[in-house]
């Protein structure tokens, strides 16, 4: 027998609208409201066992907060699946019912899905991992939103794969393996005759929307700034003595370049697991460009190359990755007073 | 005309003869060490390794299907035998079995299979029965030189087990016609991406390094001859092994269907140059041969890791452009949670993709009673043999670019 | 990384060979280069023009970290493959 719980908020749960919107997450025994309605959908396979209710502002207000009172309610209640919503479009109510369904299953490991109209910018939670179905942007349509809100908890509860193609919730961007119903080859192929005969046909990989990032401020002149070299390439001291991976590089390095005119062949070597590095290992300064960026320095073309370069190996390097290294780096540059960078990638 | 004749292994064992009886294939190992000695190779070992033993085999180079011709000629032209056009005559293959090439090589990226438990599902061959050559180098051999004779050694070893079927009762038999005689159905052709940068990572066509090759043409038959062999010893679960040549999943299915729904145009090999104005050359190299042919559509894989995506996306990029349709085969760069955005350059032609997987997806592997290769991984901390936790990325043939494995990638 | 170092404010010229992976990612500075192998090198010059051209490809880099951009922008070294 499911045991599930309902989040809604005051004005579905009958307490009043607007001016009741300041309420504190509270619970009450048993379905309120639409979750009656729940109830009679569920036909005894579960039992709608209570009803936590919040204030749409209060939560807006105080997300943290309410998910700490709502996860502290919840915790005596022992649910096998938490409901949110509907929420239609109102915005605020979407923002809480998707918060809600996120953190019951990312921090309380409980299977949890939200009904939310798509344009909702609560529905934004399905990017942060929750599981929302969209529905109608109206309580008109509460009754085709409440049996697929339950359909996927249901699935969700028993454990059974689910994904968006075959059952209707929002893409979360998270991308799992999955051992293929037919070879590839056979779906290639397929996929080919459809589109050569102009029938539909769906791409497996949906393709990326990059973030721009705006540019960072030009350096007035070179002659004036602070340049650090950093480098995707892998070139490491030789022997590598902080063990950077050839591939999916774990960490970053920084070396000393201080009163070194050039990289000597030997005394540095590359670690990159992704191209062939003769050619680089032959002369690094193929990878770094030190040699002429002493030369520049020594002519004044750059005021001062920064003591250390950073370094790290760009293969099969994730994104998060990749991300936390130029954090780090950037920090390092900032309190050094290095003032922009030359990376050179492979 | 090639006729390939096609033998089912159900079982290895070494024995006093070699024979092949009822899907047992017994193998005399006196012949086979014989045949893998070299001044630079102090020691082959061999292994029987069947689905489902609790093996772990690690640093895994090379993996190929057995073959040997019925009459006159050579597989593997250009490194047994003279480099003579291929692809005619009778071909014997032995398939449920495949020979491993076992060997400490720097420049290699960490290779492994399991035989059992999760990871025998992520490797395709798991499923084989294997002959494991494990070789040591002698002191002081160059990596480079070392290699070259690991792998002759291995193609004369295949060669010579696949030879053992040639007194075998028949199995199957399989014709495949230089071309297509189909008409009126849409012509479809295979553009096939092979990665040839030079040392360690390299592919060898009649026994020349393709690394500067303009796309060519090339047969169905010459693949199956053994054309086409590697040297590649990059991402193991994103390279094409002589094993993902010589068995080709898109090639067969092409093959399978010409004459149903589709005419089998052809297939035009091309390598991955690694500057941009290369790419860009053999890309529209490519698309001119297929517009050439008339092809209507193409299959189109890689070899490689990110970089040679974007040798992919040129390809459709190029025959978009002049109508020949694409559709793509990759592996997803996904992060160890499926969260990042998954591919990395694309171009608004590529809107056809077929997903064999994210390649940086954890995946558990538990004890296992036995090692073959070595005593130490570099890619996980803990004894080799015990539990581990790795990326999918080091299992051998995983996320096979030409679809040998069985993965692919869903949203979830 | 060269999108995350000038996202954090480090004006960054990125100097790789595949371009259209660079721009499509964001890099906002970009030098394109000869070689994946030799993102600083060319080695099918003599010593002496090779450091020329890095020379020439450092020259454009400090240009590129000089130059406001709107968005991904390419800083060509030389059009010409003479030098």
């Amino acid at each position: 027998m499911l045991r599930i719980v309902h989040y809604i908020n005051q004005f579905f749960a009958g307490l009043g609208g607007e001016e009741k919107a300041d309420l504190k997450p509270d619970v009450r025994s048993g379905p309120v409201g639409p979750g009656r309605l729940l109830q009679s959908l569920l036909q005894g396979k579960g039992e709608v066992v209570a009803t936590l209710i919040c204030g749409d502002t209060y939560f807006a207000e105080q997300p943290e907060e309410s998910c700490r009172r709502l996860a502290d309610l919840l915790f005596t209640l022992k649910a096998d699946l938490i409901l949110a919503g509907p929420a239609f479009a109102s915005g605020r109510y979407g923002f809480a019912c998707g918060e809600v369904a996120r953190m019951a299953l990312q921090e309380l490991k409980i299977p949890a899905v939200a009904a939310i109209h798509h344009e909702n910018p609560g529905a934004q939670a399905a990017t942060a991992g929750a599981y929302i179905v969209p529905c109608g942007s109206s309580a008109a349509s509460m009754k085709e939103a409440l049996p697929s809100l339950l359909a996927l908890g249901i699935k969700l509860a028993g454990g059974s794969a689910v994904s968006p193609d075959v059952d209707g919730y929002l893409p979360r961007g998270i991308r799992k393996n999955v051992t293929a119903e037919l070879p590839a080859a056979v779906r290639a192929v397929n996929m080919l005759l459809a589109k050569i005969a102009g029938h539909p046909f769906t791409s497996e990989i949906p393709l990326p929307q990059f973030d721009r990032v705006p540019p960072a401020p030009p350096i007035p002149h070179s002659r004036e700034a602070t340049i650090a070299l950093v480098t995707e390439s892998g070139l490491v001291p030789a022997g590598n003595p902080d063990r950077i991976e050839s591939s999916r590089a774990s960490h970053f390095a920084r070396y000393s370049i201080d009163g070194l005119q050039a990289f000597t062949p030997g005394k540095f070597e590359s670690v990159h697991g992704g191209y062939s590095t003769d050619l680089a290992n032959a002369d690094p300064n193929r990878l770094v460009p030190l040699d002429v960026a002493r030369r520049l320095e020594k002519a004044g073309r750059i005021a001062r190359l920064y003591d250390y370069y950073f370094t790290t190996v760009g293969n099969g390097t994730s994104v998060q990755k990749a991300q936390a290294f130029a954090r780090e780096i950037a920090s390092e540059m900032r309190r050094s007073g290095v003032q922009a960078a030359i990376l050179t990638a492979t | 005309m090639l006729t390939v004749h096609e033998h089912l292994v159900k079982n290895v064992h070494l024995g006093a003869e070699n024979s092949l009886r009822d899907g047992l294939l017994t193998i005399a190992p006196e012949e086979i060490r014989a045949l893998a000695t070299h001044p630079l190779i102090r020691s082959v070992e061999l292994h029987i390794v069947r689905p489902g033993e609790s093996i772990r085999i690690i640093r895994v180079l090379d993996a190929i299907q057995p073959r040997a011709k019925g009459g006159d000629g050579a597989v593997f032209p250009g490194f047994l035998g003279p480099a003579r056009v291929a692809g005619a005559g009778d071909t014997h293959i032995l398939s449920g079995c495949a020979l491993l090439t076992v060997s400490p090589l720097p420049r290699a990226q960490e290779a492994l299979i399991d035989m059992a438990g999760p990871g025998a599902n992520l490797s395709p061959l798991a499923r084989e029965n294997l002959l494991i050559l494990e070789f040591t180098p002698v002191e002081g051999a160059p990596w480079g030189e070392y290699e070259a004779a690991l792998r002759l050694a291995a193609l004369r070893v295949a060669a010579h087990l696949g030879g053992i079927a040639r007194s075998a009762p028949p199995g199957r038999r399989l014709r495949v016609p230089p071309a297509s005689s189909a008409i009126g159905l849409p012509r479809v052709g295979y553009i096939y991406n092979i990665q040839a940068q030079g040392s360690f990572k390299d592919t060898f066509v009649y026994g020349r390094s393709a690394r500067d090759i303009l796309p060519t043409l090339i047969t169905a038959g010459e693949l199956l001859d053994g054309a086409v062999v590697s040297g590649n010893y990059g991402h193991p679960s994103l390279k094409n092994s002589t094993y993902a040549h010589l068995t080709n999943p898109v090639v067969k299915e092409l093959l399978s269907r010409d004459g149903d729904d589709l005419a089998f145009a052809g297939i035009i090999l091309k390598p991955e140059p690694v500057t941009l104005e290369g790419k860009e050359l053999v890309a529209e190299y490519a698309a001119k041969l297929a517009s050439q042919l008339n092809w209507q559509g193409a299959i189109v894989t890689k070899e490689g890791g990110g970089n040679a995506d974007t040798d992919l996306f040129l390809a459709a990029e190029k025959c978009e452009r002049r109508g020949v349709r694409t559709v793509l085969l990759m592996a997803e760069l996904a992060g160890p949670d499926g969260r990042t955005p998954p591919l990395l350059g694309s171009q608004p032609e590529a809107d056809s993709l077929v997903s064999v997987g994210n390649y940086e997806e954890p995946v558990s592997l538990p004890s296992v009673e036995r090692v073959i290769g070595g005593d130490s991984l570099r890619l996980a901390d803990g004894p080799v043999a015990g539990p581990l936790t790795i990326p999918t990325a080091p299992i051998f043939g995983a996320l096979s670019p030409v679809g040998i494995g069985s993965l692919r990638a869903r949203a979830q | 990384m060269a999108k995350e170092l000038e996202r954090e404010g480090i004006p960054t010229a990125l100097l790789c060979n595949i371009v259209p992976i660079a721009l499509t990612v964001g890099a906002n500075r970009v030098v394109p280069t000869r070689g994946i192998q030799y993102p600083t090198g060319d080695p099918s010059l003599p010593r002496e023009q090779e450091e020329a051209w890095r020379e020439r490809l450092l020259l454009t880099a400090l240009e590129a970290l000089e130059t406001p951009v709107d968005g991904p922008t390419v800083f060509p070294p030389d059009s010409s493959r003479l030098e």
